[in-house]
């Protein structure tokens, strides 16, 4: 899965080391910066209305009169103003058809979605998500926008304020009347989401034999096939065809010493004998297709096997990511990154020089490449938290890769390309201490899949003293020895010579734990809530001042500015080909290609000036808006990973700044609206 | 506004609606069919058109609920929704997110169903362009696999157009047996049982079997034989527009049998009888092709056999005409191939040949002679009329005519010639012959034994004590196999000279330089002398201007070669040099 930010929520907020880019310094500028605005708009919009002396007591006495207004908000109020909307919103009915729109794409959902391709579970949770975003989304952008200005145009609203009830209670309790409504659609959306993924995906296979025990099976032919079978397979056969695929199933020749435990599952395994010093056991593996698998037993009596329903599809992993990745060249150089117009090398926020991998010419730049055939060029990745209670007390503690291959000459087809990885211990003081360091495990990579490496505790290694020199050699053990600090390296490398393995941040890392998918699933739509609760209180704020069609315009304006703002401040960038929104309308007009520069003249330069002034507004607009991508987790749950605390936590903390301050900015609108009325 | 005002206008716009709605469920109306599948009712214009332009949902059994549904929910934003679609597609591409790219692929087609063009070109994408972003040829195999398998989506929305089935069998025949993994491919497809039961649906997989297992390129064969029943005998009672000239719309289907031979004698040591068999019927086939009536620009019916309308036609034509306007042609045929020199349409070389009586010529010699009389055309056509111009006036009605089919033989000679030369047809022609005489199976079998004992590195021939006879014989090794094979080439050349240039020989010199290379790894020399094949490496050599096991006096040829290209840039390609009589 693409990570891009790693950071914890208090990095977040404070910054880290370089507190200037926390989102709390970010936070409070932009308060005062829209308060500054906000009392010079006033004032203008005051003067015109009573002249410039009047107008300086009336700013004054609207924002003497806030600070009692806010003081004195009743939450028994907002809540009975909450209740009055919670009414009105169910009421038209907008919700109602939400939901059956909802259900009405869950029952025939089936006919588009299938079982059969890759990773169908990303496409079924894309689906829901994607559903129930728009819908809720949808049904708070219009009970929202037409309530208050429907109260003010029918004039009900007087009912309301020549009550003993306050503007700020107005708004929040419409805002969290509406949200309330929202969150019980949502909550049955999710169970509803729940069951479709669960019931659409789960699927039972046989063995697809007369007799379903070891004699059905056929002895493995991969010269026959041209099928690779697993490592120690010796036997095979095949599932039933159900939800448009089949497995293949195989019987493993386990060979494990004598005092080693036995397999994990022993309801998989047929039969066992002893070989020597060695026990083999036969067991039973059914074939990875589709990013799922079932889990077979054997039946001790009969022999018979069965299979069980699909496992993989829900998945929850709990990531820890490296804390740095660095890559270096053929020569054991860190590969510097260095902006191609300057020629300066780049820095992170912290000052540290950033490092990149070989481009091999995608035009995809997430991951970097590393050259094969030495182990100087290399992956290097920092973990600075690796402590043994993050995980559980497994044999072997899951690494997890998804690696891609760049083959720059053809090669043995039939072999993938080989990798390397070596861990390494970081010292506090490098001068002073011995660095423990592995042996280099060698594995085929397999690419655009997320490749398991079962890493022992207790690994073969050398001791080395800060002199370079070998101390001792023998098993090391992985927290005591090699993370005894917190801090691990681990060090990937491309085996083969010419060949090339792509590698990004987030793709290396080591599983800590399994999470709940459910739970996991219900935190997915929390993100959702969260984005329903910044809508509400945007569009309610926009309705204090706009009518209708326009607030829901302009709520329309903001969702796809906060999904898309990465892509609009794309086209901000100056000097990019075709120019702004004017230039751009009149190529499109005259058919003139983007890359054509236009011929130089008075029009053209202010047409170049105005859309200057106008991206320039874009991306301001792009700030002002909430980043919606944050409070996107549909990601994760599709892909399987653990929504983290930090991430939850962001997403509600720009939620909640975002709703205070439209909400203080809305109760000035109002205000000023009933001064006006 | 008051309630009696407003009643009426909701009522006019009732009234207004309703009556749109009569013409519009009119043009609209689909057509129905009875329990035949015959036609009831055409149904209104717009299904008329719908039918007419192959948009086959215009009868209300072949809805696709699916793809109905996703239009409608579009609410006519179709073409909106179709761009998001497509830059998903090519992002997902880019960002190699592979499961994103197929469901944003499987919503595409519903809302396109009837758009040939996004079913060619993302089948492409899936089967040519993903598949090779994977590493493990398996993966890579599965790719190629889902792009033929969403191509066959397409069949039912476009069921009168051929263009699908033709990419299926291209997909089929060249991804899975032309490719680097064809070996890995082409192993995979034969045991990929499920495939082959989808494949089943629409192709008769019996056709496909051989004695090696299910074969890809016989599956090709079977998409193009359906896409050529769907031309020649339409569907459902409908002509179906054929999208390609006929001359290469119909080589695919007969290509497919030789290619399969080609694949398998590397593949396999194929026994005699079954490669006879199957060689034999992939030149029926191809003859078959050849004898296939085809039509000109000018609508001049033709053949690639050229049955009928030949140089020596032409030549009858010419004598006929001759004897009604006698002695007038050597004087305007000289002058207008004097003309042709001059323009640089006709080379000396062709005008010797032009010159030369049919008698004389062979056959290769004849197809040159067909050439350049075709390039001769627009000045033979004012020799001809001048000619005819020349006969008495109770013969000038038949001069003309005779005149007019000089030209018009000609054309089709030129026709042919051109067609002949674009798909390869004499070549491949006189290449299957070859390949399905015993001698050929002998030599491709010798190539694969000589393989075979490369790959367990026996190079050299060693004594042994055969287990039934009891006696002592020698075993040969790859070298002795692969000389074995160049022998036996040698003298299929001499049946069959004409392949001495070509894909064949490509071919051979790839094994010359493996024979010659595993002859360094036993310690011999990489060459021998008089090796049974050393004239066609001569040539070879002579062709690309490459120092390649040739002998002296070929070196020294390419050296004056050199020397006379340096003077005049810019020479044709070389004429072939018999090797053999040079001293």
């Amino acid at each position: 899965m693409v990570v891009e930010d790693f950071s914890s929520f208090w990095e977040w907020l404070t910054g880290g080391a370089n507190y200037a880019n926390g989102a709390w310094l970010t936070f409070i500028l932009i308060t005062i910066a829209c308060g500054l605005l906000g009392l010079f708009f006033g004032y203008l919009v005051a003067v015109v209305r009573h002249g410039p002396f009047e107008a300086f007591y009336v700013c004054a006495k609207v924002i003497f009169q806030a600070l009692p207004d806010l003081i004195g908000t009743s939450l028994r109020r907002i809540f009975a103003i909450a209740k009055l909307s919670a009414k009105e919103a169910i009421r038209r009915k907008v919700v109602l058809v939400a939901f059956l729109i909802f259900a009405t794409a869950l029952l025939f959902g089936g006919w588009f979605l299938g079982t059969s391709g890759e990773h169908p579970e990303r496409v079924y949770v894309n689906f829901v998500m994607w559903g129930a975003q728009i819908l809720v989304l949808l049904m708070t952008l219009l009970v929202s926008a037409f309530s208050l200005p429907e109260d003010i145009k029918n004039r009900t609203i007087y009912t309301i304020a020549t009550k003993p009830v306050r503007s700020i209670e107005m708004i929040l309790g419409r805002i969290l009347g509406f949200s309330a409504v929202g969150t019980a659609l949502l909550a049955v959306m999710a169970v509803l989401s729940l069951a479709f993924v669960w019931g659409g995906l789960n699927h039972y296979h046989e063995i697809d034999l007369d007799d379903p025990t070891e004699s059905g099976f056929v002895e493995v032919n991969e010269a026959a096939t041209g099928r690779r079978p697993s490592e120690m397979a010796i036997k095979e056969a095949f599932t039933t065809f159900g939800s448009g695929h089949n497995h293949v199933v195989e019987i493993l020749e386990d060979i494990r010493a004598a005092e080693a435990p036995p397999p994990s599952n022993m309801n998989a395994v047929i039969r066992h004998e002893q070989r020597g010093d060695n026990i083999v056991y036969y067991r039973v593996q059914v074939r990875t297709v589709g990013g799922h698998t079932h889990s077979a037993s054997v039946d001790p009596n009969t022999g018979k096997i069965t299979l069980s329903g699909a496992k993989g599809f829900f998945r929850a992993r709990v990531p820890v990511y490296a804390d740095q990745l660095d890559f270096f060249d053929r020569d054991g150089s860190p590969r510097l990154k260095v902006d191609l117009e300057t020629g300066e090398v780049q820095v992170d926020e912290f000052g540290n020089a950033i490092t990149e991998g070989k481009s091999v010419g995608e035009i995809w730049n997430y991951r970097g490449y590393i050259d094969g055939g030495t182990s100087l060029a290399r992956a290097q990745f920092d973990f600075n938290d690796i402590r043994k209670e993050r995980f559980d007390n497994s044999e072997l503690i899951p690494l997890e890769l998804t690696l891609s291959v760049f083959r720059s000459y053809m090669g043995n087809i039939e072999r993938r390309i080989r990798v390397g990885v070596q861990f390494e211990s970081i010292p506090d003081d490098p001068r002073s201490e011995p660095v423990v360091r592995s042996e280099v495990l060698e594995f085929e990579s397999e690419e655009f899949k997320v490749q398991v490496k079962g890493i022992p505790r207790d690994l073969p290694g050398y001791l080395i003293s800060p002199k370079g020199e070998q101390i001792e050699s023998g098993f090391f053990n992985l927290f005591e020895d090699f993370a005894k600090n917190g801090r691990l390296r681990l060090m990937l490398t491309c085996r083969d010579q010419g060949q090339y393995i792509g590698v990004a941040r987030a793709d290396v890392y080591f599983r800590a734990a399994e999470g709940q998918y459910w739970w996991n699933f219900f935190k997915g739509y929390m993100g959702i809530w969260l984005q329903m609760v910044v809508i509400a209180s945007l569009t309610v704020a926009l309705s204090t001042f706009l009518n209708s069609p326009v607030t829901m315009m302009v709520a329309v304006c903001a969702l796809v500015f906060g999904f898309f703002s990465k892509d609009i401040r794309e086209l901000t960038v100056p000097d990019r080909d075709g120019g702004g929104p004017i230039e751009s309308l009149v190529r499109l007009i005259t058919q003139q290609n983007m890359q054509i520069k236009l011929e130089e003249s008075v029009q053209v330069s202010i047409m170049e000036a105005v859309d200057g002034l106008l991206l320039r507004l874009l991306e301001a607009i792009t700030y002002v808006v909430p980043d919606f991508a944050r409070l996107n987790f549909a990601e994760f749950v599709k892909y399987g990973y653990n929504i983290g605390d930090s991430r939850l936590l962001v997403g509600a903390a720009i939620s909640f700044a975002f709703c205070i301050g439209v909400s203080v900015f809305a109760y000035f609108c109002l205000k000023t609206r009933e001064l006006a009325a | 506004m008051n309630y009696s005002k407003q009643f009426v206008r909701k009522i006019i716009y009732i009234a207004a609606i309703t009556a749109l709605l009569i013409p519009l469920s009119l043009v609209g109306r689909p057509s129905t069919r009875n329990i035949d599948n015959a036609i009831v009712d055409q149904g209104g214009i717009l299904s008329r058109l719908r039918n007419d332009n192959d948009l086959s949902q215009a009868s209300l059994s072949q809805i696709d609920p699916a793809s109905e549904t996703m239009k409608l929910g579009s609410l006519g934003l179709r073409g909106l929704a179709v761009n998001l679609l497509w830059m998903q597609v090519l992002d997902a591409k880019d960002k190699k997110e592979w499961d994103a790219l197929s469901a944003a692929l499987e919503t595409l087609v519903k809302l396109q169903p009837n758009f040939i063009e996004v079913w060619k070109y993302q089948a492409h994408n899936l089967s040519y362009n993903v598949s090779v972003e994977f590493d493990d040829y398996e993966y890579r195999y599965l790719w190629v696999r889902n792009g033929i398998d969403f191509l066959t989506q397409g069949i039912v929305a476009n069921r009168r157009d051929h263009r699908i089935q033709n990419e299926l069998g291209r997909f089929t025949g060249q991804k899975f047996g032309t490719a680097d993994e064809r070996f890995q491919y082409r192993r995979l497809f034969r045991s990929d049982d499920l495939f082959h039961d989808r494949m089943g649906q629409f192709v008769n997989m019996s056709n496909v079997d051989t004695q090696y297992g299910k074969d890809n390129w016989l599956l090709a064969h079977e998409w193009y034989r359906l896409a050529e029943d769907m031309v020649d005998r339409g569907v459902d009672g409908r002509e179906v527009k054929r999208r390609t000239p006929a001359a290469q719309f119909y080589q695919f289907k007969p290509a497919q049998r030789r290619n399969m031979m080609l694949s398998l004698q590397g593949e396999y040591r194929v026994e005699q009888e079954f490669a006879a068999e199957q060689w034999d019927r992939s030149l029926r086939e191809w003859i078959d092709y050849g004898r296939r009536t085809l039509t000109s620009q000018m609508g001049l019916s033709y053949n690639l056999e050229q049955e009928g309308v030949r140089l020596q036609e032409v030549h009858r034509l010419r004598a006929a005409l001759d004897e009604l306007a006698p002695g007038r042609r050597p004087e305007l045929r000289g002058q207008a191939i004097q003309r042709a020199l001059n323009e640089n349409v006709l080379n000396p070389y062709e005008i010797e040949l032009l010159s030369r009586p049919l008698d004389e010529l062979d056959d290769r010699e004849l197809r040159q002679a067909q050439a350049a009389e075709a390039k001769l055309l627009p000045f033979t056509v004012e020799v001809e009329r001048a000619i005819a111009d020349q006969a008495s006036p109770q013969d000038r009605g038949e001069a003309m005519r005779l005149s007019q089919e000089i030209v018009l033989a000609i054309h089709k000679i030129d026709s042919a010639e051109k067609d002949r030369s674009v798909w390869n047809y004499t070549h491949w022609r006189k290449r299957t012959e070859a390949e399905s005489t015993e001698a050929a199976i002998n030599a491709r079998q010798a190539e694969f034994d000589a393989s075979e004992l490369q790959r367990k590195a026996i190079y050299m021939a060693y004594a042994d004590i055969n287990p039934i006879t009891g006696e002592r014989e020698t075993i040969p090794g790859a070298i002795q196999e692969y000389e074995r094979a160049f022998r036996i080439w040698s003298e299929v050349f001499k049946a069959f000279p004409e392949l001495t240039e070509g894909t064949l020989i490509d071919d051979l010199i790839e094994e010359c330089r493996t024979y010659s290379a595993i002859r360094e790894q036993a310690g011999l020399l990489p060459w021998i002398a008089n090796h049974p094949l050393q004239s066609v490496v001569d040539n070879y050599a002579f062709q690309n201007q490459e120092d390649l096991f040739t002998t002296d006096k070929v070196k020294i040829l390419l050296q004056l070669d050199e020397m006379s290209q340096q003077q005049s840039y810019g020479l044709p390609r070389r004429p072939n040099i018999d090797f053999d009589t040079i001293e």
